[in-house]
């Protein structure tokens, strides 16, 4: 591919690439020998919020790769979980809050929103996801276990987007 | 009831989560960021909440040595001024300023006119500052309420499938054209793509106009213009089916 350095919209991309994410779009990327990618971050509030959501996750990723990283036994944050969390965010609608991302010493994540008396957790671990609605003035408690994050799970999988779109929209 | 304000209608439901109208300049450098976040002082009585905005750089190789990231950084671009009421900002990057107006969004008239009334106020902070070229861009989510349905009957322009494949069916695609409007100097990009929504389906359709900016024109009127070719290009898109979703 003889094709010189060009700028696609925010990403200035080396020949032989295609373009990753785009702008917080998902698109599949295809590499030869060498990426290079300088990213400025879109000035879309939304979009950008996506984008730094994976990128807190790789951040977190990057730190946590021996075991006892919380000064005691925690595990190494796992591929599996790394996989399973993004696949999660893909799902995410781009007019809702942000999560607070932690990590967990299972080697997994947890990812939370709090608003007022309405908490939710998503906890992941390697390919399993558990989440959790609470509301305390409404006395209501909803909880959702997934073995595998797969289509045979998407029923289960869209209800908690639902929960967090429902419960936690942007400008709420 | 819808109304009519400019020629184009006002939907009750209208699919748009974000508008933003920017004007760009030439990078002023990362290392004038801190006058960046000096300028917040000028802005905190609308827009109290700051926050940082990332950008990162990264460099991989995957030769005989297998997978090697050669650089891999982050630094700061410039930040966010959040209004308290969530649903309005604006990005002051070392490369750009923005207006943006989440939904729910009234009318194009009164964002510029907040954009013109915060660019003032920056550009007063931040001296030499070369305009280069401005942009306005909604990114709409149109819902439908369909798991199967046929493209063509919500978006006048859509992917379609050969004669050969017609009883296939598109489970997911992404669209990118740019317009040119050379009586404006302009071009219109259009990107859709579906997203994920719980139940149904979403479609995305970010619409970018943009332009370059010369010295003798006014910031104000060519926003205004481009504000025209951004509905122009929306309003052309959808059909009525999804008109009648929106009203």
């Amino acid at each position: 591919m003889s094709e010189p350095l060009k700028t696609l919209h925010k990403y200035k991309i080396s020949p032989r690439t295609h373009a990753t994410h785009f702008e917080g779009y998902n698109t599949d990327v295809v590499f030869l020998d060498q990426f290079r990618a300088k990213r400025q971050q879109s000035s879309s509030a939304l979009l950008m919020a996506k984008g730094q959501l994976q990128l807190e996750l790789l951040d977190i990723c990057s730190t946590r790769t021996t075991r006892g990283w919380d000064g005691y036994d925690a595990l190494p944050i796992t591929n599996e979980s790394f996989s399973t969390a993004q696949s999660l965010i893909d799902l995410f609608p781009l007019e809702i809050q942000q999560p607070t991302i932690f990590p967990t010493n299972s080697g997994g994540f947890s990812f939370e929103w709090t608003k007022g008396p309405k908490y939710l957790v998503i906890e992941i671990e390697n390919e399993e996801i558990s989440c959790v609605l609470l509301d305390s003035k409404r006395k209501m408690k909803k909880s959702q276990y997934l073995e595998r994050f797969d289509e045979e799970h998407a029923m289960e999988c869209d209800d908690m987007v639902e929960w967090v779109k429902k419960e936690f929209p942007l400008n709420d | 009831m819808s109304k009519s304000i400019e020629n184009f209608e006002i939907f009750p439901n209208a699919p748009i989560k974000e508008a933003i109208f920017e004007i760009g300049y030439e990078d002023i450098g990362k290392d004038r960021v801190s006058e960046l976040e000096a300028i917040h002082n000028d802005f905190k009585a609308h827009y109290p909440e700051i926050k940082t905005i990332q950008g990162y750089e990264n460099e991989m190789s995957l030769g005989e040595k297998g997978a090697e990231l050669i650089k891999n950084h982050s630094f700061i671009l410039g930040y966010q001024f959040w209004a308290t009421n969530k649903s309005e900002l604006h990005t002051c990057r070392v490369d750009g300023f923005s207006y943006n107006k989440l939904a729910p969004y009234i009318d194009g008239t009164s964002a510029i006119k907040k954009t013109m009334d915060g660019w003032r106020k920056f550009s007063s902070g931040i001296k030499n500052l070369k305009v280069s070229n401005l942009s306005v861009r909604n990114l709409n989510v149109v819902n439908i309420p369909l798991l199967k349905f046929d493209l063509e009957d919500y978006f006048r322009l859509a992917s379609n499938l050969p004669g050969q494949l017609k009883d296939n069916t598109i489970t997911n695609f992404f669209f990118n054209i740019s317009i040119a409007f050379p009586e404006h100097k302009a071009f219109c990009d259009v990107t859709m793509s579906p997203q994920a929504s719980g139940r149904g389906v979403s479609i995305i359709l970010d619409i970018h106009a943009h332009k370059g900016f010369m010295a003798q024109e006014d910031i104000q009127t060519e926003l205004e213009a481009l504000k025209v070719i951004k509905d122009k290009v929306f309003f052309s898109i959808v059909t009525e089916n999804c008109k009648e979703m929106f009203r």
